[in-house]
């Protein structure tokens, strides 16, 4: 137990290193910070943000529950469950431009739904209100839940629940005696998650909210990238950050539970109001999701084609990126992939850690969040004598570590404490308790956080394009090289790609995971 | 191998004589001018050029900031007039005027200070989709018509710079205790406000939008590119909001000389040929304009700016407008 300590300094020398450090490097760089004065100018936006952030985070999660435990517990066909958990992650690393063209196309006043309601003479203004800002989020945290809380759902014993079948009582019962109190911890984790994530949303609240709405996260940027007023946006980071543990260390406190529940997962049939449900989440997540995805086939002005595609890859626009775009493709899965697996093994030690020995430990993990990646990578760019491509992957791996964290903590509280006191007993040495208990047991969260990473890496393009100097091309940066270049056609085309790839990356890492 | 060594040696020793000029720019700039034209400058000066690039112009000013007394650039290129003036200020550049000064047509284009020298010009503009307005707002006033209700699509200031610019705009033309209160009535024209210019432009493509703040040269680049005229560029008739782009020497470069050959070099025909259709901004020497500049604005009548006050009141106005576009 005394040896194991030291696992806590393990996420604590890595966030101190990689997040705090170059903070303060760049604190000490600016050091006439204004801080009350820059909080009060934007206090009414901050009021806002905490506001939206928690309507958003109470509708996710009402949302999120019934689709978890439909995902998790219902007979389902294997690779429609996988498609559907595949597809419902994909918006966590959607550009922000992917997104609104897949809003606007859906829900804009020429949109899909508009035009089906026109044939009965109806039309609804849906985007450019708070109703469109709710909507945006959703989409964006529902995967938290489908994820976090589906995982425990399935790890509740059949045992248990056939138990309580034979003693008769009604389904609903069933559910908010037996399994709601044990899935609560998930509940916690997903909902603190997903408030956070709307804390600190961006692009959703200006795009779909219109003029009217804006977020603390807009003013950072407004200070550090416009005003280049670095001692304002420090401000405002800090205090990002000080909320943000916060709120975190009470989310902690008020779901730290340990429950024990770890058990082969109980397939039932799927109830009446599951088709409804399907429906919803169809229109407000499938629906525009599979619509961003189309981006690339529209030509300059709005009809169908192929057009964008040949271009990208007739050599045409070789030149601008710099590669030819399959080496592109290439290299950046493989960067991703290195960075997916670094980013597990550091959540499973800083889970473990914070399950088993010391519980504030996840307020820690939780910072990343509040620092914008603009910020990490100006903040890197003074952290001198590191090369190039790990200050890169050191971002990706806090931007990620959230929610592998997260995640794997889920996993360690179901976890009994009995098998792996008993594989001790036994003589196991920690290698052979690594791959022949841990993995296997981990194995399919491990496989989705390391397709989550990945696609992170993939996806980021604010602490790439200034990190990377233009010499290193991954797929986001030759998005953001082309869309630069006045490239529109060939960019939403490559973006289309990428989405194809992340959504590939998560299939196979759900029909890996389901193989026992 | 012998042979091989000596060759390997004089490769070595060529490399370590030939010097490295670095230039800092933006992504636009690395990716598409900056292959046509550094190769030209490597090749009559015998050098290597290594250019870097950081996404937008303030990332580039950002990163400049942050290296200070440290810097790792010889020469910066593309910071226009509110970027340059801050890094002035910030003593990150050393003066300099280039001999071939006066190829430059305009005297307005020209930095008063001594230490940018103008590459290329260009200016905010209105681009309307011709398909779905056919009587485009000519003037300032004209755009507050109730004909354009919930049709304009602005990006956010505080994250755009072409959003900056035309809120900018509006400052030169109102002044800066009148713009506030026509933002207030332009509000119902505006249907939202997008943070970069990308969103704003999938806006207008998806039929959303019909009228966006843009470049004065889209029409030119949408003929060109695409032999497209759907959309289609208006400068208001109150005067052209001209955005300057400059190229300057980095205080503390350890190539002063070659650094001032690249200077003079960006006011050669052979950089500003190649301005007109990788920018899309104006030559600033008297070059001959490819044919799709005829879908382009004519920049007659050019509104002045005094940056200094941007400078002191910049923060100010931002907030104001969001005080007035943000309140209920």
């Amino acid at each position: 137990m005394k040896r194991q300590r030291i696992l806590i300094l393990v996420p604590v020398i890595f966030i101190g290193t990689f997040l705090i450090f170059p903070l303060i490097l760049l604190f000490s760089r600016f050091p006439e910070m204004n801080f009350f004065q820059t909080v009060s100018r934007n206090s009414s936006i901050i009021r806002f943000t905490i506001f939206q952030a928690f309507i958003s985070a109470v509708l996710t999660m009402l949302l999120g529950i019934p689709g978890a435990y439909l995902l998790a517990r219902a007979k389902l066909p294997n690779s429609l469950k996988s498609l559907l958990k595949a597809a419902s992650m994909v918006p966590f690393v959607l550009p922000g431009i992917s997104m609104a063209i897949g809003f606007l196309l859906t829900f804009g006043n020429n949109g899909l739904i508009n035009s089906f309601l026109s044939l009965f003479g109806l039309r609804f203004r849906i985007l450019y209100t708070f109703a469109a800002v709710l909507i945006g989020h959703v989409f964006y945290n529902f995967p938290l839940f489908i994820r976090i809380v589906g995982d425990a759902f399935e790890r509740i014993d059949r045992n248990i629940l056939e138990m309580a079948n034979l003693e008769g009582i009604s389904r609903f019962k069933r559910f908010w005696y037996i399994e709601f109190p044990l899935v609560t911890p998930a509940v916690g984790s997903a909902f603190a998650l997903s408030y956070l994530y709307c804390f600190t949303s961006f692009a959703v609240v200006l795009i779909l909210g219109g003029i009217r709405y804006s977020t603390i996260e807009v003013s950072i940027y407004m200070y550090l990238r416009i005003l280049l007023d670095f001692e304002s946006a420090l401000s405002l980071t800090l205090f990002q950050m000080i909320f943000v543990a916060i709120a975190s260390f009470i989310f902690l406190i008020l779901s730290n539970k340990s429950e024990q529940f770890f058990g082969e997962t109980l397939k039932e049939r799927r109830p009446k109001w599951a088709y409804f449900y399907i429906a919803v989440m169809g229109l407000f997540v499938f629906l525009p999701l599979s619509m961003a995805s189309l981006g690339g086939f529209f030509r300059y002005g709005g009809t169908f084609t192929l057009e964008n595609f040949k271009r990208l890859f007739n050599q045409g626009v070789e030149w601008i990126i710099g590669a030819n775009v399959l080496s592109v493709i290439v290299y950046s899965i493989v960067l991703g992939s290195l960075v997916g697996m670094c980013v597990c093994a550091l959540g499973l030690v800083s889970s473990y850690a914070s399950v088993r020995l010391k519980n504030s430990l996840s307020t820690l993990t939780y910072l990343p969040i509040a620092v914008s990646p603009a910020t990490m990578a100006f903040g890197m760019i003074l952290f001198d004598n590191i090369p190039q491509i790990l200050k890169l992957s050191t971002v990706y791996m806090l931007i990620s570590l959230p929610l592998v964290h997260n995640s794997l903590q889920n996993v360690w509280r179901s976890f009994p404490r009995e098998i792996e006191e008993a594989s001790k007993i036994d003589g196991c040495n920690f290698t052979k308790r690594l791959f022949r208990i841990t993995l296997p047991i981990f194995k399919r969260e491990l496989l989705g956080t390391f397709a989550f990473s990945t696609a992170i890496a993939l996806g980021e393009i604010t602490a790439t394009i200034i990190l990377s100097n233009g010499q290193m091309t991954t797929l986001s940066v030759a998005t953001y090289k082309l869309f630069s270049t006045r490239h529109v056609g060939e960019a939403q085309a490559l973006n289309s790609i990428l989405m194809l790839v992340v959504l590939a990356l998560f299939f196979l890492s759900e029909q890996t995971g389901q193989w026992s | 191998m012998r042979k091989l060594l000596f060759i390997l040696s004089l490769i070595l020793t060529m490399s370590i004589l030939a010097q490295e000029l670095v230039v800092y720019t933006y992504s636009s700039f690395a990716a598409g001018i900056a292959q046509k034209v550094i190769p030209i400058f490597e090749r009559q000066n015998g050098v290597k050029v290594r250019v870097q690039s950081f996404g937008d112009a303030g990332n580039v000013l950002a990163r400049l900031i942050i290296e200070k007394g440290q810097p790792k650039a010889d020469v910066v290129i593309g910071l226009d007039q509110p970027l340059l003036r801050r890094a002035i200020s910030e003593g990150l550049l050393v003066p300099f005027t280039p001999q071939n000064i006066s190829k430059v047509k305009e005297e307005k284009l020209l930095d008063e200070q001594g230490y940018g020298t103008p590459f290329d010009y260009g200016a905010i503009a209105l681009v309307y989709n011709t398909e779905k307005i056919k009587n485009p707002p000519r003037s300032f006033k004209e755009l507050l018509d109730e004909r354009f209700r919930k049709k304009l699509v602005v990006q956010d200031p505080r994250t755009s710079s072409t959003g900056l610019s035309f809120m900018l705009w509006t400052v030169a033309v109102f002044g800066e205790d009148g713009f506030a209160e026509y933002w207030k009535n332009l509000k119902s024209n505006i249907l939202t406000i997008t943070p970069g210019w990308d969103e704003s432009f999938s806006m207008l493509e998806t039929g959303e939008a019909d009228i966006m703040v843009s470049y004065a040269t889209d029409g030119a680049y949408s003929y060109h590119e695409y032999g497209s005229l759907k959309y289609l560029p208006v400068v208001m008739e109150e005067g052209a909001f001209v955005q300057i782009e400059y190229v300057a020497i980095v205080n503390g470069s350890k190539n002063i000389e070659l650094a001032k050959k690249f200077v003079e070099f960006v006011l050669s025909e052979e950089f500003q040929s190649q301005v007109p259709l990788n920018q899309w901004m104006y030559p600033v020497i008297e070059t001959k304009l490819p044919e799709a500049y005829k879908y382009a604005s004519q920049i007659d009548k050019v509104l002045s700016f005094d940056y200094t006050i941007f400078d002191q009141k910049g923060k100010e106005w931002l907030e104001k407008w969001v005080q007035v576009m943000i309140a209920r």
